[in-house]
Formats: C-alpha cells, sequence, structure tokens
C-alpha cells in the first residue's frame, strides 16, 4: 500500500488531471481504511469469542431447572430507585441497580415483616416465600416510603 | 426435560422452506445474537457513524441475508450459503451462533469490519486516523518485513533482519516510554522506531500506541455545504462513469482499477506483466485521461480547465461507481470469502 505522503507511482508519467489525482488519493485512503479494519478484525479488537448468546439468553431449560419463575428477571422502580429481582436455580436475589445508598427494603411476612438492607450494586439473598409481587416497599435513608411498581420480566 | 436449542432445528426447517414459518423466528433470533455481539462496538462500526435501534436492525438484516443467500467461500460454509452449510454439516446450535455470530471471524464481525472501513473515509477523524494508519504501514515496509501469516491470523510485521545476532526487544511499558520520549515526531519515524525497538506487532497495534504517546490533532468538522451531490447530479455522474468506463480497453481498465483501489505500481507490474514498461503506463494513463476523466468531467459540467481540484463531493460519487466495477476496490463482507 503507498503511504498518505508519499509521491504517487504514476505522477511522473504526465498525471491525466485533476479527477484522477483525486481518486488516486481516494483510492489509496480507502485502501488505507481497509487494511485498519482487516488489522483490527484480526487483532480482535472488541472480540471476545468464547461470549456465547445461549447460556444468558436463549430459551434453554434443563429439567433440574424446569419451573415457571427460573432464570427470571423483574425489575422493580419508582422515582430514583430501581431493584432487581433475579430467580434461578440458586434462589433469588435482590440487587440495587439504581438510586442512593442508605435504602432498605420492608418486606410483609407472615409472622410480621423483615428489613433487608440494600448496597447500591451489591446483591442480597431475598426470603424464599418472596415470590413475585406486584410491587414492594421501599425506605430510602431519610425514612421517606417509596412503593416500587414491577416493570415488565425479562 | 432434556436441554434443547431451538436454533439449529430454526435453520433447518428454513433451509428446507425458505418461505415458511421458521423466517420470522429465526430473524428474531439472528437479532437477539446480533445485538449481544455488537455489545462493546463504538458508533464507528455502525452504519452512518452511529449506534441505534435502526444501525442494530439493518445490520441483523444484512447477517441474516448473508447467511440465507450468499455463498461464502471458506470454511466451515465451503461454496455454500452459511444457514444451507450449517443445515447439510448437522452443526449444533453453539458452532451455528460460533461461524455467524461470535468467532473473530463470524459473519457479523465481517459486515461490522466493512462499516467500519467505510466510515473510515466518511468521517473526518476516522480519516485522519486512515491517513495516519497509511503512514504507519509505509514506514514498516521501509524497515520492516510482512511474517507469513496463518490462515486467519492477524497481519504482522517484524524487524528486518540485519545479521547482527540477537537483537534486544523493549517491553510494552519501557517502549512506550522510548517513543514518549522521542515525541514530537513524525508518525512514521515512532513506526519505525516502535518496530524495530518494540518486535513484531501488526500495523493496528502500532498505531495504537503511537495515539497513545502522540495524540493525533483535532479534526474538524467536514465543512458545511459538503453533504455531497443530490440525486439527479449522482444518476448523471453514474452514467457518465458507467459509459466511460465501457469505453475503456482491458488495460486500461486494469490500471484505472489499480489507481482507484490504492494498489502500488510493484503489486501491479507482479499481477499484470503488461505495465512492466513505464511507456505503456504513460500511454495508459493518456487514453484513461482522455476516454475516462474527460467524458466524466463534461458530463458533470467541469471543463478541463476548472478541473484541477474537482469537487470532493464528485470525486466521492465517482469512486462509489467505481467501487462496484472494481472488485478489488470493494468491502469483502457480504461476499464470497
Amino acid at each position: 500500500m503507498s503511504g498518505g505522503r508519499r509521491q504517487p507511482w504514476w505522477a511522473d508519467e504526465g498525471g491525466a488531471g485533476g479527477l484522477l489525482g483525486a481518486l488516486a488519493a481516494e483510492g489509496r485512503l480507502r485502501a488505507a481504511a481497509r487494511a485498519l479494519a482487516e488489522d483490527e478484525l484480526h487483532d480482535a479488537v472488541y472480540v471476545d469469542e468464547a461470549a456465547d448468546g445461549a447460556e444468558a439468553e436463549a430459551p434453554l431449560r434443563l429439567a433440574a431447572q424446569d419451573r415457571e419463575d427460573d432464570l427470571q428477571i423483574i425489575i422493580y422502580a419508582d422515582g430514583p430507585w430501581s431493584v432487581r429481582l433475579s430467580m434461578g436455580p440458586a434462589g433469588a436475589r435482590l440487587t440495587q441497580v439504581a438510586g442512593p445508598p442508605g435504602a432498605s427494603l420492608r418486606l410483609p411476612r407472615a409472622d410480621g415483616e423483615r428489613w433487608l438492607p440494600l448496597e447500591p450494586g451489591e446483591v442480597v439473598e431475598a426470603p424464599a416465600d418472596l415470590g413475585q409481587p406486584a410491587g414492594v416497599e421501599l425506605w430510602d435513608a431519610e425514612g421517606g416510603r417509596w412503593w416500587l411498581v414491577r416493570g415488565p420480566g425479562v | 426435560m432434556l436441554p434443547t436449542d431451538p436454533l439449529p432445528a430454526l435453520v433447518r426447517a428454513f433451509v428446507d422452506d425458505p418461505a415458511g414459518p421458521s423466517g420470522a423466528p429465526l430473524l428474531a433470533e439472528v437479532q437477539r445474537q446480533v445485538r449481544g455481539v455488537c455489545r462493546p462496538y463504538p458508533d464507528a462500526y455502525f452504519s452512518l457513524g452511529r449506534k441505534d435501534d435502526v444501525s442494530l436492525t439493518d445490520l441483523s438484516h444484512r447477517v441474516f441475508t448473508v447467511c440465507a443467500r450468499v455463498d461464502k467461500g471458506r470454511f466451515p460454509f465451503l461454496g455454500r450459503p452459511p444457514f444451507r452449510a450449517f443445515a447439510e454439516e448437522r452443526l449444533d446450535g453453539r458452532a451455528v451462533r460460533y461461524h455467524s455470530f461470535y468467532a473473530r471471524l463470524s459473519v457479523t464481525r465481517e459486515l461490522l469490519r466493512d462499516e467500519y472501513a467505510r466510515n473510515l473515509t466518511r468521517d473526518p477523524v476516522l480519516r485522519a486516523k486512515a491517513a495516519r494508519y497509511a503512514e504507519v504501514v509505509e514506514a514498516l515496509q521501509a524497515v520492516g518485513e510482512p511474517l507469513p501469516r496463518p490462515e486467519g491470523g492477524p497481519p504482522r510485521w517484524a524487524p528486518k533482519a540485519e545479521g547482527g545476532g540477537p537483537r534486544l526487544l523493549r517491553g510494552p511499558a519501557a517502549l512506550r516510554a522510548r517513543l514518549a520520549a522521542a515525541c514530537p515526531a513524525p508518525v512514521g519515524a515512532l513506526a519505525a522506531l516502535a518496530l524495530t525497538e518494540g518486535g513484531p506487532a501488526s500495523a493496528a497495534q502500532i498505531l495504537a500506541l503511537i495515539d497513545e504517546v502522540q495524540p493525533p490533532d483535532a479534526v474538524l468538522a467536514a465543512p458545511a455545504g459538503d453533504e455531497g451531490l443530490d440525486l439527479p447530479a449522482r444518476l448523471t455522474v453514474r452514467a457518465a462513469v458507467r459509459g466511460a468506463w465501457a469505453g475503456l480497453s482491458d488495460e486500461d481498465r486494469a490500471l484505472l482499477a489499480a489507481i482507484v483501489s490504492g494498489e502500488d505500481y510493484d503489486s501491479l507490474v507482479r499481477r499484470d506483466p503488461r505495465f512492466g514498461h513505464k511507456s505503456a503506463v504513460t500511454r495508459a494513463l493518456k487514453r484513461c485521461g482522455d476516454r475516462f476523466v474527460g467524458r466524466v468531467l463534461e458530463a458533470v459540467g467541469l471543463p478541463a480547465q476548472e478541473s484541477a481540484s474537482p469537487p470532493k463531493a464528485v470525486v466521492e460519487a465517482v469512486m462509489e461507481v467505481l467501487e462496484e466495477l472494481v472488485p478489488s476496490a470493494q468491502p469483502q463482507g457480504g461476499g464470497a470469502r
């Protein structure tokens, strides 16, 4: 490939006008662009070949996981708050994905209530009998009460 | 219940009956996988330099079309459209996803590469990057030699052997410091230094290193009014270029193709001995000037005396047609590789 600033090989042959010269310059640049894109393809920029959408996303079901609520994610949200409930074979887990620190969930139970402190980004075990409620009650650090409504499942 | 993967069955059903009901769910699956593969890629890899729903959907449809319709030559396709190859070889879902989406040389990544190559010539900032890359390659040609490239392996350069025994090479951190100490310097000089003191690398890796120690100058956006020709003008250019191309001899077409493909003279002579003598080049250039350039300029209404610097929009419109006529000037992702 010719370099960007090197005199083109046909220039001392009498040339053929400005358009031909401009086409040659554009041709050299496009060849460089193709080569750069090819180089980066082979250098595997942005590539993780081990990633395979099957495990995370394909609608696979194993016998041991064959329940309607397996591998399901539900987002509860209101105002600045967003909490993710993920249900899999290992049980249910809650993660605060948005909102400031210092919040807690108040979960009603047959024998009273349970308070579950949250930390942004941290996973906490959900009570086994939580199920998939239509909403969850969140109390912020200032004592304000929020009702987080269930969004679409993923 | 045994684990099941619906993808192979969807592919087989689609190959058996392309107009049947499996097309829609297969396209939906392709869209889902393409979105997964594309997560780390920036805007530069998508149509019009924008990564959004429209460009992702467009890419998904092109992946589907290539997989369904385009014969691909390399393994495992061996001259068949990918979906047909998957069905005939009874590949499992993981292999189908690997070759279609996730492999380094998958159908999806080849199309991403082609869009990136196009954006490298459209976007002013990316054009500057391509020009710097050309300078790097020119420097590497002077001080290095390309290493034998395994099938599918990255193209790499090594310093020319000097016969002086073992060579001491710097590690990445020491090389970065050495380059930084040499700045400011021309890109080519830094590339030569990086290769001779850092050892084998690809040109893209060396460019990335140079960009790190000596960031490129700020590049301004394209000036206003440089948006390209309107449709009637583009149609006029297309007709003129196709007509002028049809009037060229095979020899003249070969020369013009070499010029617009950015091919160097040595490569042209190796490939086509008709140009081994410089007078042959001179004659062919004159014919190209008379029969091609003159005719195109006349069609777009540019008098010869005003055509020393033809508008960028005209050059791009002519180039667009020539890329269709000259296979070596085309990107390859949708083709038979």
